[in-house]
């Protein structure tokens, strides 16, 4: 049913100019689903999350919890708990760790409580930033800047969680780590949509894929179901 | 003598920084270096000029008005005439503020002539005499005024941007406004805000200084000179680089004053500044970040 669906997408583009990033794709993300976009760099997927964000102008039509978002205010989205973690790079470096996490509750800023209970929750889901809370975010390692940007995704409690390749530039190790917590969060009630190039990982926390190719879905469907030999020849096969 | 320069010095240096800080809070947030920023200020005191002078206000009440009017004169610029061209190259949107240094010029040519008005001191009491190492210090009150307006302001803008939430949002669009929109935080909002207290402090830095100036279109023409080459000397980004700029600028400018020649002041200040940029072109205080990438 399509109450089920908390996020659904029709026909969405994405222009630059006279080039077409994204070129019409129709997807959905159920309650409780974690879902992947994958594909390799330059195939739309970074653009697909700025434009459900409000971020970079589009076409087509997006509903959030039965809301038309297509034409909203990027400022006002988080509000509705649609919240997009941008690649590590998109903390705020010469803020504290704190103060960051006090940014990720702004749209809850009123409610103190749950800010202080969230940001407990953070600090108990990655102990490392506890540690650093007074450090400025810039001179944190890369992992702890991934875990201080996905920690400041979840302070004001979103219903879809969306993440631009939480993986970059991690080591193997760390990537288990972050995708064991995205596993976590999940668990404790929180959609998400995934973008990912490291498509072995993404697709082994997944419950549905699309890979994405030159703006367009070139496959999709239930992960249990899809042959990873399939998959690696289609993803590789540009 | 030495003394007293130094006293002299940190007076005028405090006015320089309050320009410097109203322009460095402003383009910390937006972007803008704002060239028009003295101008915008001196309207301000004509707005003074009137309300008193002319219509009979109170003192204070007049003041509050004038600095009110700058904090909308500031809103009124951004919003009204640089936000439509936000986008425009760096180089263009030098020459849109020195074309509204140009406008505000004319306006005040237009409304209130290009004769020398003349504001009083607010306080004019006996002035405060100090005895120092067997020389003497005179302040007068107005300049106590000043010294302690502009560290109260400073005080503030320094806990507003580092103790509240708005003052860290406000930080968070300065650093990346893309991703500051991603955390609710209306960055439009937040740029007006920036505007309106460096509106504000541009009107009250004009305020303070016009007993000593005079009221008249280029009132601000030097301090809004030696309140950009303080902002550079703190590095343009930096709040406390911009005080430390600021007051450096003004003792070196009394001393030389004082002990070389009165005519080069500006001049050799200058020539101090731009060897002081040549040894640390990145400005006084922002080498010392630390980041990792």
């Amino acid at each position: 049913m399509a109450t089920e669906h908390i996020l659904e997408v029709e026909n969405l583009i994405v222009k630059y100019g006279p080039i077409e990033a994204v070129k019409g794709i129709d997807f959905f993300v159920n309650t409780q689903e974690i879902v992947s976009i994958l594909g390799a760099n330059g195939a739309g997927k970074t653009s697909t999350l700025k434009a459900l964000s409000g971020l970079i102008p589009h076409e087509g039509k997006i509903v959030f919890s039965l809301k038309d978002i297509s034409k909203m205010e990027s400022y006002k989205i988080p509000y509705l708990g649609l919240t997009l973690c941008p690649e590590r790079r998109g903390i705020f470096p010469d803020l504290s760790v704190e103060d960051n996490l006090l940014l990720g509750a702004y749209t809850i800023r009123k409610n103190k409580n749950l800010v202080r209970q969230n940001m407990e929750r953070v600090y108990g889901l990655f102990e490392r930033l506890k540690e650093r809370k007074t450090q400025l975010a810039g001179t944190l390692s890369g992992g702890e800047q991934q875990m201080l940007a996905i920690g400041r995704a979840l302070m004001n409690e979103p219903k879809l969680l969306m993440l631009d390749e939480p993986s970059l530039g991690l080591s193997p190790k760390l990537v288990d780590f972050i995708f064991d917590s995205l596993k976590t969060i999940n668990k404790s009630g929180t959609s998400i949509l995934l973008v990912e190039q490291n498509a072995m990982i993404a697709t082994e926390i997944s419950n549905r894929i699309y890979v994405m190719q030159n703006g367009k879905f070139s496959l999709s469907g239930n992960a249990k179901e899809i042959d990873f030999q399939t998959l690696k020849m289609k993803y590789l096969g540009v | 003598m030495l003394f007293q320069q130094i006293i002299a010095g940190v007076i005028t240096g405090s006015l320089y920084a309050m320009v410097a800080l109203g322009l460095v809070i402003a383009y910390k947030v937006t972007g803008v270096m704002n060239f028009a920023y003295g101008y915008m200020g001196m309207i301000s005191a004509y707005i003074f000029f009137t309300c008193f002078s002319m219509i009979g206000m109170n003192y204070v009440f007049a003041f509050l008005i004038s600095v009110a009017f700058g904090a909308f004169v500031g809103y009124a610029v951004e919003r009204g005439l640089l936000r439509p061209v936000r986008n425009v190259s760096p180089a263009s949107m030098v020459i849109i503020t020195l074309g509204l240094l140009l406008i505000l010029e004319g306006i005040a040519l237009q409304i209130w002539g290009n004769n020398y008005q003349q504001i009083p001191n607010l306080l004019n009491g006996f002035p405060l005499i100090l005895k120092l190492g067997g020389g003497i210090i005179v302040i007068p009150q107005q300049n106590l005024l000043i010294l302690g307006i502009v560290t109260a302001v400073i005080i503030a803008l320094i806990l507003y941007l580092n103790l509240t939430l708005q003052g860290k949002a406000m930080r968070a669009v300065a650093q990346n406004e893309e991703i500051a929109k991603l955390m609710g935080i209306n960055s439009s909002l937040m740029m007006s805000i920036s505007w309106i207290i460096s509106g504000a402090i541009g009107a009250l830095t004009a305020l303070l200084v016009a007993p000593q100036t005079f009221v008249y279109p280029d009132m601000m023409l030097s301090l809004q000179i030696m309140g950009f080459t303080a902002a550079v000397l703190g590095g343009f980004e930096s709040i406390p680089g911009s005080i430390i700029g600021g007051i450096s600028i003004g003792i070196i400018e009394n001393l030389v004053g004082t002990y070389i020649s009165t005519n080069l002041k500006t001049t050799f200040s200058l020539a101090i500044i731009v060897a002081i940029l040549l040894v640390k072109p990145e400005g006084l205080l922002s080498s010392a970040k630390a980041r990792r990438v």
